[in-house]
């Protein structure tokens, strides 16, 4: 057992440790996301403590459903950020070779892993799910319900508890899944398709949950005057609606509020008993296999291809193709870097097929801005910001970054090739998304030319913002690479500007986002026609772009070859 | 001709002097072995020869070019080879080398014709198809080798490059290192094999602490160690006053 917790330990102090100099810049970065993410969480808090008031007043008896919701959500987040951490850190290590030399069981080094997954999401559940059950524990006192200290305990205890079902259920789903792939020639490639597959499938959970509630939230407008008290309900009711069913959280809840209490807490311990039983068992038979899937490269038969064709190439079309082809080899970097590109238009269809967009209603002028805004905020964050195909593109080259310090290359042309790929990717992305929102904006009602238009002006947008915040990204991540790690999660961790140009990315797509919602505001209530509320929408999307270009993407390139040489490696 | 002059490098933060006012020369036609303990000074050295490490002090001119000042045609006349073999191992040997081509420059023809050639010559010919990651030890020492030479540099600069090859690929190299330096061009390369150094090699020098202790041709010697093996010659002069060497 003891080898086994110096495992976890290594595991930990591998993903956590920093050097001296990351330190003081990850407390700064830290520091400013608590300060953005503060409002919205306090904003939650006081809607959490009003439900929570009301419904103790009004009586309704949804206190279990409710908080039971509240852990939903907190299990959605870490279920998105910890899909991302298990494939990095469970499947796609380099460490593969090295642990199956110890002697532990596969099952002991799966675990040991899980452990190290569950660290890093806790600080995620506890940042959603402590606060707001407790918040909403004092709203009902505040209301005159009864609430004991039973609930606000428990209420302690489960943010640690729930990061666990999200990370068992991503691991009943991926162990046969990579265990599978290892049955096939291109395991590379092939874990990235699966692992993109999860992710997508989970967005299609999700946003059916949420569609549910926002649906179910839209009715309340309908049918003239809103009563606020009617509002409040209807709206506990619609989000509670998520967690009625939700077990084992359910249990969990409903052993907060005491309801079968002794019970309810049996199926709760029983439910996670059973996942923990299934993914253990799960891993004991196939996760051995799918480590080995990754190194029995050296024993297996050689290609029968014989043939090659050989041409003569400029050296820029060698780096990009290089660059290509290492990415897309490279399923833990591929995958964090591929992400965004896919998640784009799948997002805009996503989110406005679950019926989220039609906040304002279907096809009236606030609705399709609406739609049309919120799609250029998320395309726009998730192609250019989200983008680490420019913001790892050296840290990615790991121990094999000498080499581009030993090549007869001018390290501006490999920061172009790298640059270049990078927008490739990108503006894969930004098209997709623009040929989604044409399409979302054409099913809407809006005219065809007027669909089209405005797909061509978020394809030029995003293309530009992607351009300067690509190669933000990649001079940043230059400055100072990490060069020495064993997963992707590790070299990611410690490279302290990743979080900056998805900053940026929000903002420049924010602004005119906000602006764009007011516009279509007053165009709904008649001051001017809806296609002045598009213009001044895109007037400032390219006026943030070229602001933001102007700020960090004309960047020169004289300062290259010292970035480069102050690299010892 | 490589030509080392006062060459000084400390590592950032480290404060000790890795290489210490290092000078060496290296003319055209020589096999150089560049010897010395764990720890020695011998990759800084290399490292900076190749253009990887920034060093503080000292020139370092490959054929005539500055590595600081015209870094990109001194680095065209180096070919090197790692010792550590980290190379793009998710490329196809074939892949890499022709990465390898394009980089320097050969043209499409003499890309084939030289690519076959020494494929041929290290039996790598019928696994040119698949990813360098599926490679064993010895096989990505040799694509590492073919990648290095295969533009022809002038100066070779090798690594322990003996090390994980079969005799017969040892052999071969050998030879093309012979026959490279019969061109009138240099061969400069580090090992922790005596023989191969003693036999192989017109000249050698070792270093121990960052500092050149022993710059000299073979024939002065076999005058210097007068009865002493090379490896008691090379105990003797990097030992430490504690006996470590």
């Amino acid at each position: 057992m003891t080898g086994f917790f110096h495992l976890v330990k290594v595991f930990l102090i591998n993903l956590f440790r920093l050097d001296k100099s990351q330190k003081k810049i990850k407390i700064i970065l830290y520091t400013v996301l608590t300060v953005c993410f503060l409002p919205i969480l306090i904003g939650a808090c006081a809607a959490v403590f009003f439900a929570g008031k009301h419904a103790a007043e009004s009586g309704m008896d949804i206190s279990s459903e409710f908080v039971s919701s509240i852990y939903t959500v907190g299990m959605i987040v870490t279920f998105f950020f910890g899909l991302i951490t298990m494939l990095q850190i469970v499947f796609f290590d380099k460490d593969a070779e090295f642990l199956l030399s110890l002697p532990f069981s596969p099952t002991r080094i799966f675990s040991a892993k899980l452990i190290a997954v569950y660290t890093t999401e806790v600080s995620v559940s506890l940042f959603f799910a402590l606060p707001l059950p407790i918040v909403f524990g004092i709203g009902l006192a505040a209301g005159g319900g009864s609430i004991t200290v039973l609930y606000f305990l428990s209420a302690v205890v489960m943010p640690f508890i729930l990061p666990l079902l999200p990370l068992l259920v991503i691991a009943l789903l991926t162990v046969p899944l990579m265990y599978l792939v290892s049955f096939f020639k291109r395991k590379s490639m092939l874990s990235l398709v699966a692992g993109i597959a999860l992710f997508a499938a989970f967005f299609v959970v999700y946003f059916t949950v949420v569609g549910r509630v926002s649906n179910a939230g839209a009715e309340i407008g309908e049918g003239g005057e809103i009563d606020p008290n009617a509002f409040v309900e209807s709206m506990i009711l619609s989000f509670s609606a998520i967690g009625r069913y939700l077990y084992p959280i359910r249990f969990f809840t409903d052993f907060m509020f005491l309801k079968n209490a002794a019970l309810n807490l049996l199926y709760f311990v029983l439910s996670l008993s059973a996942l923990f039983a299934a993914v253990f068992f799960l891993s004991s038979k196939f996760y051995a296999k799918s480590m080995r899937g990754q190194i029995e490269h050296a024993a297996s038969r050689s290609s029968k291809r014989k043939g090659y064709r050989l041409e003569s190439r400029s050296l820029r079309k060698a780096l990009l193709i290089k660059e290509i082809k290492m990415l897309s080899r490279d399923t833990g970097f591929a995958f964090q870097s591929y992400l965004g590109a896919i998640m784009a238009p799948l997002f805009i269809v996503f989110y406005n097929v679950s019926g989220i967009l039609n906040m304002g209603g279907g096809s009236s002028a606030i609705g399709v801005g609406i739609a049309l805004f919120l799609s250029y905020f998320f395309g726009i964050m998730f192609s250019a910001g989200m983008n680490y195909t420019a913001f790892a593109a050296f840290t990615r080259e790991g121990k094999t970054f000498y080499i581009n310090k030993y090549l007869p290359v001018p390290y501006a042309e490999i920061f172009r090739a790298k640059a270049r790929f990078a927008w490739i990717v990108s503006c894969t992305g930004i098209v997709l998304g623009a040929i989604a929102v044409a399409v979302v904006l054409a099913v809407k009602g809006e005219a065809i030319w007027s669909a089209l238009l405005n797909a061509v002006l978020f394809a030029g947008a995003g293309a530009a913002l992607s351009f300067s915040l690509n190669r933000f990204g990649l001079r940043r991540d230059l400055k100072r690479p990490t060069l020495d790690w064993n997963n992707v999660k590790e070299a990611l961790k410690s490279n302290t500007y990743l979080m900056f140009p998805m900053l940026i990315a929000v903002g420049a797509s924010l602004i005119p986002m906000i602006v764009g919602i007011v516009f279509a505001a007053l165009a709904e209530v008649g001051l001017f026609p809806r296609w002045v509320a598009y213009l001044v929408f895109w007037l400032f999307a390219y006026m943030c772009a070229l602001i933001v270009y102007l700020a960090i993407g004309r960047k020169k390139e004289e300062d290259l070859d010292a970035l480069f040489n102050r690299i010892e490696c | 001709m490589l030509k080392i002059t006062n060459l000084t490098k400390t590592y950032a933060g480290g404060g000790v002097k890795a290489v210490d006012c290092v000078n060496l020369t290296v003319l055209p036609g020589e096999i150089f072995g560049f010897l010395g303990p764990n720890g020695a000074g011998k990759s800084t050295t290399i490292k900076s020869v190749i253009g990887v490490l920034p060093f503080e002090e000292g020139t370092i001119e490959i054929f005539g070019e500055d590595i600081k000042k015209n870094p990109l045609a001194a680095k065209k006349n180096i070919g090197y080879v790692p010792d550590n073999h980290v190379i793009y191992d998710k490329l196809t040997g074939i892949e890499y080398l022709d990465f390898m081509a394009d980089v320097y420059g050969i043209p499409a023809a003499k890309k084939k014709e030289r690519i076959e050639k020494y494929a041929e010559l290290f039996s790598l010919k019928d696994v040119l198809n698949d990813p360098i990651k599926k490679y064993s030890h010895g096989m990505k020492q040799k694509i590492c080798v073919i990648g290095a030479i295969l533009h022809e540099p002038k100066l070779w600069v090798l690594d322990e490059p003996l090390t994980g090859l079969d005799p017969q690929s040892a052999y071969d190299l050998k030879q093309l290192m012979r026959e490279h330096c019969k061109k009138g061009n240099t061969v400069f390369f580090s090992s922790h094999v005596l023989d191969v150094a003693e036999k192989l090699c017109d000249r050698i020098a070792v270093i121990n602490k960052g500092k050149i202790v022993v710059d000299t041709s073979m024939s002065d010697l076999k005058a210097l160690r007068r009865d002493e093996t090379l490896e008691e010659y090379f105990l003797s002069i990097t030992r430490t006053e504690g006996g470590e060497v």
